[in-house]
């Protein structure tokens, strides 16, 4: 209590050293914000200390790479074909499979490719009958079609070793190989596999983490307004909490705790939590306001007071998150340090840095008013002295 | 004026709501313990599963339409793996060292042909069937032979490790094969391989993330327990710090005999432990809910526990502070308790309204993962809100009847 009363005569004394050291802290965890990476390594999401994991992850060292495209070719239903007996194994598709084959497997990153063409390309056959007998001979080969012979697969593993630029860079080589050799004409292709569905992912992982933050600060805000009565005062209320934001993501980028589909939702999550500190701590100083206390009593009142109630409840709120460290689920666990520590930033600002926000944006609230009461009053003498005139 | 009448208008609901708390306690907990009946049956009906990393992703992207044409249209895309090595703690006697000893092969044989045999299994692609296609159907005959064989085939040698001290097993699954048998099949499995005798110093295992679905949902429940188990140690302690210690030291500070002084010590600790209760109840309301509407645990989402008693446990710790000021005043228990729901309701369902939009926005982003996590803690923290407002309140109302009763009796016991 005494250390928190004397936090408020410091806080009221240094109000503007505070708050440019508030900013600088804010400048520079901003630009860590930036150094954010995002985490598609499926791998690395599985639980640890688990004896099956443990071997999944030694036969992918021993036995070469697991992430695979698969490309899906099948023809297309807007075409108009001029032939009603379409057949995938036509020779025409096997020797384009055989092509595309030769083109990616120029590519270093490509580790094996397997497609119909890989065998039926052997015997070169020119008719649809010949593959016909070719697969009549080697059935195997058929689970590459679709029981209707429609469709086909072609499978193209790499070790990408869950390297975010390296599934990306092979995902777009493999688009682009798609691209350059001359398609037979009725014939759309799909991408899909673990390294395209990571590169999917890592798109998804970016836009929601900032829609949701963007969804979050606005209803928050509008909220805040609507409760506080006032657009200044929400403002005051709201600005903490997206220091708190900034303070955590900017510390995640700094400290390489990658952005995954578990702390993806951390923004939102840590808008929507750490709202309390702030509304807590800003109704209490207005209230010893009201009372007719200056300034400085009414942060000497508000600080002790809210900041012990609002460092019980953020403490027991950190130990659920720090919990989750516990789990045997790295995402969880990074899930559990993030959060964790947004609610720490939040609890910080709320006690220390808040205070001094709400104080300056009173005393601008102050300043504007008096101007704008000088320049009221300068017209109105204005106006009296030309009227007299 | 319109604001106001309707503000009235709310404060007279919440302190209508607040008097019947106040002065029908029991009233309050035959309701709350008849939710608390309804929710665990339901508990019972929540599934833990682990969550496939393609199932996240909306259906409208080409990589998720894809696998929905590669499931419906071809063959079980699935594949499980037999993973044998030889164990290093065998390495000095006189077990098998190496995996391409025409023993393990034998073994490797005979467990192909009892994989194909079953109904799970499309196709088995072993060490023994690739060097049995080469060699116009026959195993080798020496270690000789089957070391040149490996050596000339570089399909056979993506089967056996560098240092030739393990092999995998590869397998495709039958249509027979859905989702939800990962447990009958590796069941299965490793039935058929306790069931072949194998060479001593070779290990035998099933792998493959299908085999690793089962044992992953096996570890759901213990893990969500040990992380639930410390997070509410943890709050325990800080509930005790808040509540019971510091009272502790004014308690000792004050002129009392030491037996006034140790009931009043026991007294504070119904402040410490009736937080709790918000949790307590508040957990086991919203796995019932979610029993009810039939959503299930993820892997994923299996750390919502402690998390909503992170942020739940508030709402109880400001009904008992504000309580406790309410008592200081010298009023009556009911006076108390009305004043305190009348001050705490509102600002409370203003955080927890706050703390919802946070929820639902994660739930507006495209990955499932986070919407479930998002609605998960929404329904978790409405049920502790509720928690801290019917039982919270009710139970501190009847605490602090038995202990001024108690106070009452054994003071005037003593004194007698």
């Amino acid at each position: 209590m005494n250390f928190l009363k004397f936090i408020a005569k410091y806080q009221y004394k240094h109000k503007m050293l505070i708050f440019i050291i508030a900013v600088i802290i804010t400048i520079i965890l901003a630009i860590g914000v930036f150094r954010i990476e995002m985490e598609t390594d499926f791998s690395k999401m599985n639980p640890t200390g688990l004896e099956i994991v443990e071997l999944n992850d030694k036969i992918t060292t021993e036995f070469g790479g697991t992430d695979i495209v698969i490309i899906l070719f099948r023809f297309d239903n807007n075409y108009n074909f001029k032939n009603d007996n379409l057949d995938i194994r036509d020779p025409e598709i096997i020797s384009y499979l055989k092509n595309l084959e030769i083109e990616l497997n120029k590519e270093s990153s490509v580790e094996g490719i397997i497609s119909p063409a890989t065998y039926i390309s052997n015997f070169n056959p020119q008719s649809l009958s010949q593959v016909k007998y070719i697969l009549s001979q080697y059935p195997e080969l058929n689970s590459f079609f679709s029981k209707d012979f429609t469709t086909t697969l072609m499978y193209i593993t790499a070790d990408l070793s869950g390297d975010q630029e390296k599934t990306i860079a092979f995902t777009e080589m493999i688009s682009e190989k798609l691209k350059f050799i001359p398609i037979p004409q009725g014939i759309e292709y799909f991408v899909t596999g673990s390294a395209p569905i990571s590169v999917t992912i890592l798109d998804i992982l970016g836009k929601d983490a900032v829609k949701t933050i963007v969804i979050a600060a606005i209803i928050i805000l509008l909220l805040l307004f609507i409760t506080e009565r006032s657009v200044l005062k929400g403002i005051v209320v709201f600005s903490p909490i997206l220091l708190g934001v900034i303070w955590t993501i900017g510390t995640m980028g700094y400290l390489n705790i990658k952005l995954s589909v578990a702390t993806v939702g951390i923004g939102a999550m840590i808008l929507g939590l750490g709202v309390e500190y702030g509304v807590f701590m800003h109704t209490r100083y207005l209230e010893e306001k009201e009372k007719g206390l200056s300034q400085k009593e009414s942060l000497e009142n508000s600080v002790p007071a809210i900041g012990s109630a609002i460092l019980g409840s953020g403490i027991t709120t950190i130990i659920g998150f720090l919990a989750l460290t516990l789990s045997i689920m790295p995402m969880l666990q990074d899930l559990g340090k993030t959060l964790a520590l947004g609610i720490f930033f939040c609890l910080f600002i709320a006690v220390f840095i808040s205070p001094v926000i709400i104080v300056l944006f009173e005393d601008l609230d102050k300043f504007i008013l008096n101007k704008m009461y000088k320049r009221y009053n300068k017209k109105i003498s204005q106006i009296s002295k030309s009227d007299l005139q | 004026m319109k604001e106001d009448s309707k503000k009235n208008n709310l404060k007279k609901i919440i302190e209508s709501y607040a008097k019947i708390v106040a002065n029908r306690p029991f009233f309050v907990l035959f309701i709350v313990f008849i939710f608390i009946l309804i929710a665990l049956y339901f508990v019972t009906q929540v599934n833990y599963s682990s969550q496939d990393f393609s199932e996240m992703i909306p259906d409208n992207y080409d990589v998720v339409k894809a696998y929905g044409i590669i499931e419906d249209s071809f063959k079980n895309p699935n594949t499980i793996m037999i993973f044998l090595q030889i164990d290093r703690e065998y390495i000095t006697s006189n077990e098998v060292k190496d995996i391409r000893d025409l023993e393990v092969l034998k073994y490797i044989d005979v467990l192909t042909k009892y994989l194909e045999g079953n109904e799970f299994i499309e196709n088995v692609n072993s060490l023994s069937n690739s060097l049995r296609k080469i060699n116009n159907g026959y195993l080798p005959k020496s270690k000789y032979q089957i070391s040149d064989l490996i050596s000339e085939n570089e399909e056979i040698k993506s089967l056996v490790s560098d240092d030739y001290t393990m092999s995998i097993i590869n397998i495709s699954l039958s249509d027979q094969y859905s989702d939800d048998k990962d447990s009958l099949l590796v069941d299965n499995l490793e039935k058929i391989i306790i069931g072949i005798k194998h060479p001593s110093g070779l290990k035998i295992n099933v792998t493959g993330s299908i085999a690793s679905y089962p044992v992953m949902d096996k570890e759901l429940g213990p893990d969500m327990q040990k992380t639930g188990n410390f997070s509410i140690i943890g709050i325990f302690f800080v509930l005790i710090m808040i509540f019971v210690i510091g009272e502790i030291s004014i308690v000792f500070r004050q002129k009392q005999s030491l037996f006034s002084k140790i009931i009043k010590i026991i007294g504070t600790l119904r402040f410490g432990l009736t937080p709790l209760l918000t949790i307590l109840i508040g957990i086991v309301w919203t796995f019932g809910f979610l029993g009810l509407i039939k959503m299930g645990v993820t892997s994923v989402t299996s750390g919502v526990v402690s998390m909503i008693m992170g942020i739940g446990i508030d709402f109880g710790i400001q009904t008992v502070i504000r309580f406790r000021q309410e008592l200081k005043n010298k009023l009556s228990i009911e006076k108390a308790m009305i004043n305190t729901l009348t001050n705490v309701i509102l600002p409370m369902a203003t955080t927890a309204i706050a703390a919802l939009i946070g929820f639902k926005a994660m739930s507006m982003g495209e990955l499932s993962f986070v919407g479930d996590l998002g609605k998960i803690m929404s329904y978790g923290v409405t049920f502790c809100f509720f928690a801290a407002i019917t039982i919270v309140p009710a139970i501190l109302v009847l605490l602090e009847k038995l202990f001024k009763f108690l106070r009452i009796n054994v003071l005037k016991e003593k004194n007698d």
